[in-house]
Parts: structure tokens; sequence; C-alpha cells
């Protein structure tokens, strides 16, 4: 199932990132905040190594610190570190090119004609580069890890997918929102499998996750490592952090107000936390009670069609950026390739067209690069409420086909 | 598969240095051109003061007079405003025990030594 190495296609895409590369330079978001993370952070790790980085109290998981390590190989002084740091760009955008390569190979194990070019309608997408080659940020390792998982799941690869999925996890935790329909499919895949065959199956994802977190167990520092992640969740306690979501349509300023107040005795943080699992949740049950093999009579055998994988995870995606407090504008990041391919697929490319305006608004709104100042904007298509009201309109769509696919599976058979 | 495991521990184990931070940036930071001598320099924060979890930095300016400057302060590092809105970062170099900013303006780096602890 999963296509042969063409090396005319790596080719293609190791040109596209020579070229990329030239696009790469210094410019980072308004204060330069993510660009001083990632060189101070390289800079302690240039002298005491990895293995200390927690001691520093950072905030992201391990994956970081090894690409960060990377940068302080081939720049061994604070100097040329400091002047230089934005290499790290290099590193990502070859990340978003190799998910871009999964994207023409899904669509080439699919006969989708001229699959090596269209892929490159999510690559030379604004809203897609901006992330890593404007704002400095590396949101496109990990949702590029995520899609790889899950395009390994369809080519039948379980166990390399695992081996993505750990590397998604441990480059970020948002990874952690695609855990329960990866689980879904990586059950439904081993049902048939030995018990044996299982155990080698999870072994190498296992031994991946203990030798990236080798260099903490070996100083004593695992605890501090994970502690240090754990508890950077609810460290901004704000509505908003900069995504234009659901909580801008409810208030004007959803940046100002404090996520821990609420209404009814919950907490903002706990309604958006409880709308993101129980529609997840929802979304995931039809695929649960298949696999499980329950309800049989009502709903039949739900085809695992990567456009339904895909479907599936966009959906995830929304109502975790959508609904959750405290989101940035960056975490909407995964929908550009998963839509993007989605839509390829289908042919369908205004829920596409919507993603990538809403994520290029919502990216440019917050942060202004190509305003040149910091002053908010005026106009109305940057306004929050109005690219909240997008988003809205982009997931009530995807609803909209999910809505269609459990309907055609559904089936009401008398019981007499 | 095996190389991958292979690469994985080769990197794991290179970037293991076993060395923790002594680095204590509290004190008083001059800058190098400045020598022993600030009645003729005219850099432009001769001297620093960093003192335990600071908001401001107390900065002896180019013209010997003291004052305080907002700072943001994470990690040993320490933004600087200079001239005209640049902001630049005041970084430790671990290995020699200086400070230094990078001088967007003059495309230069200053360094600073600790003369004093506090």
């Amino acid at each position: 199932m999963f296509p042969k190495v063409i090396y005319k296609p790596v080719l293609f895409y190791i040109i596209i990132f020579l070229i990329g590369s030239f696009f790469v330079s210094d410019i980072y978001v308004w204060g330069k905040h993510d660009r001083s993370c990632w060189f101070t952070w390289s800079n302690f790790i240039s002298n005491f190594g990895i293995e200390n980085i927690y001691k520093f109290k950072i905030d992201y998981p391990p994956l970081v610190t090894y690409l960060l390590w990377v940068i302080t190989q081939f720049n061994p002084t604070p100097e040329r570190l400091f002047l230089n740091i934005f290499h790290t760009k290099y590193i990502v955008l070859f990340f978003e090119i190799i998910s871009i390569y999964f994207a023409y190979l899904v669509l080439y194990a699919k006969k989708i004609k001229y699959a090596l070019f269209l892929p490159l309608l999510i690559l030379f997408n604004v809203s897609f580069w901006y992330n890593n080659l404007l704002f400095g940020q590396m949101d496109g390792i990990y949702s590029g890890f995520a899609f790889i998982s899950l395009a390994l799941v369809y080519f039948k690869k379980p166990s390399l997918s695992i081996v993505f999925y750990v590397l998604c996890f441990n480059f970020k935790f948002q990874g952690i929102i695609f855990l329960p329909l990866l689980s879904l499919l990586y059950f439904n895949e081993f049902k048939t499998y030995t018990f044996k065959k299982i155990i080698y199956s999870l072994l190498p994802g296992i031994i991946l996750q203990i030798l990236l977190l080798l260099p903490f167990i070996l100083i004593g520092d695992l605890k501090l490592a994970i502690n240090s992640c754990t508890e950077s969740l609810g460290r901004y306690p704000i509505m908003s952090m900069g995504a234009y979501n659901f909580w801008y349509i409810i208030f004007k300023k959803a940046h100002e107000i404090n996520d821990y107040i609420g209404i009814f005795r919950f907490s903002y943080n706990s309604y958006g936390l409880m709308l993101f699992f129980g529609l997840s949740g929802l979304t995931l049950l039809p695929l649960s009670l298949n696999f499980l093999n329950i309800g049989k009579r009502y709903l039949k055998k739900i085809d695992l069609s990567f456009e339904n994988i895909l479907l599936v995870s966009i959906l995830i995606i929304l109502f975790f950026f959508f609904f959750n407090t405290q989101m940035h504008a960056r975490y909407s990041h995964p929908l550009i390739i998963f839509s993007g391919v989605l839509s390829i697929l289908k042919k369908d490319y205004l829920k596409f067209s919507l993603v990538s305006i809403a994520v290029f608004l919502n990216m440019e709104g917050a942060s202004k690069i190509f305003k040149g100042n910091i002053v908010e904007y005026e106009l109305l298509i940057f306004q929050p409420w109005f690219v909240a009201l997008i988003f809205l309109t982009i997931l009530l769509l995807y609803m909209l086909d999910y809505i269609k696919v459990i309907k055609a599976h559904l089936s009401f058979k008398s019981i007499h | 598969m095996r190389f991958f495991y292979f690469f994985l521990i080769i990197v794991s184990l290179l970037c293991c240095k076993s060395k923790e931070s002594d680095f204590n940036p509290v004190g008083v930071w001059r800058d190098d051109s400045c020598k022993l001598d600030l009645e003729y320099c005219n850099s432009r924060f001769q001297e620093i003061v960093i003192k335990e979890s600071p908001d401001s930095l107390k900065v002896r300016t180019g013209e010997g007079i003291w004052k305080n400057v907002v700072t943001l302060n994470k990690w040993h590092t320490y933004y600087l405003e200079l001239e005209n809105g640049h902001i630049s970062l005041l970084f430790p170099n671990y290995k020699k025990n200086t400070l230094q900013y990078y001088d967007s303006i003059n495309n230069r780096f200053i360094y600073y030594t600790k003369i004093k602890s506090i």
C-alpha cells in the first residue's frame, strides 16, 4: 500500500526546499519573544547540554530542545547563535516540506491527477508559511508529524505511525488532540494482530520515547521535565491569547477577560473544555462503536477512507481551537495541511479557501507583521468577531459533511 | 530503523554535557571598552546594575547619569532598549562569564564584565 520512494518527486521537493530557503530571514513577530526564547534556550544548551535545560524552567517538550541543539552545533559561540538563531526556520521548512511530500504520497496512492503539483497549493499558501517564515514559530513541525502519522495508518504502517506520533507529541503538547483518533485507528489495526505482533508494533515508539527522554532520565530531571511542561497549562488564564474564536463572538475583548470567571458555577475555561471534549467525543463515537462492534444493527461499517480520517481530524482541530480558552492564533495551524489535502481529494476548494483566509486573517490580525506596526487593525476583515464567524462557518460546513457521512451509514432495520 | 535508533543514541549522548550553571547575573557590570577609566568612556551604557528578579535595570549612561531602564527578565536575559525603538537582548556568555548585547545600530556586540557582586 505504501508507495515506493520515487526519486523524481523527492528531487522536485528538494528543489522546492532550496527555493524556499531563499525566503528564510530574521523576521519575527513584534517583540521577538519567540526569537528570544529560541536564542536563550540554545545559548544555555550550548554550554550545559540538553539534559539541564529543564532547570531553566522552559515549557516546551523535549524534541524542541534537540532541534535547538542542532542549531548550536553550527553556531558554537553566543554571538553567532544570536545572529543566526533564525536558522531554526530552515529546519521547520524542511519538515514542512516532508509533510507536503507525504501529502503527495497520499494523492499519488489515490491516483489523483497532478498529484505532484497540487500539494503546492498548500505549501505556497500564505497561511501555511506565515507561521514559520514570518512569525518564527514551529507549529509546522508537529502539524506535519501528526499528518504523517495519520497518513501512515492509512498506508497500513501502524508501527511507523506511532513513531511519528511520538515525535509529534514530543514536539508540542497540542499534538495530544490527535491521540484519541489515532488510538482508535491503531485499535482497529491491531484487532487482527497476535499479542506478539502488537508488542513488536508498539516497541519502536516506546524505545523512541525513552531515547528522547534519556538525557533527562540520566541526570534525574525527568520529573522536572514533566512538571515544567504540565505546569505551563493555565499559565495565561485569559479567554483568548490571540485566537479569534468562539469567545470573541460572545465577548468583544476576550483577550482582557480572565477565563477562571464564569456563569452558573462553571468557569469559561470549563465551558470551553466541556465543548471541546463533548463535541470531540460525539465525533469519535460512531468510529468507536464501529470498531467495538456495538450497534451494528443501526450503524453500518464506516468507510475508513483517508478522506473520512481527515474530516474527523479537522473537526477535532476546530473544536480544540474554536472552543477552548487560552488559545493562541497559531493553534489553528494544523488545519491548513489537513484541510488542503482533503480539499484536493474531494475537489472541493471552498472550505480550504475559507480555512486559508481565516487562518491568515487571524495570524496577521494578532501579529500585524505585514501591517508594520502594532496598532490594531480597523479593517472589518481583521476584526476578531468577523474572523471568528468565518471559523464558525468552516466548523458548521465540516460538521455538515460529517453528519452526511454518518447519515449514509445509519440503518434503522426493523427488529422483527 | 536500526540506524535511526543508533543515531538517536549518539545524539542523546553527545548533547549531554553534565555541567550545571553557576552563572549569576546579579551584580554590577562594566562595559569592557571603558576598562578602568569611566571618565573617557563614551559607551551607551557604561555600567549596568542587575538586582534579584528586576523589572528594571539601573544603567549609567554615556553622560555619566544613572537611570532606571524598564526590562523584561527571563532565563538570564534582559531586554534593553537602545535608541529609536531598537531593542536588544543583554545575554550571558557562560564560558567567559560576561554579559553582552548586540548593538543593532552600529552592528557590533558590546561586552560587560562583572566588577562587583551585590
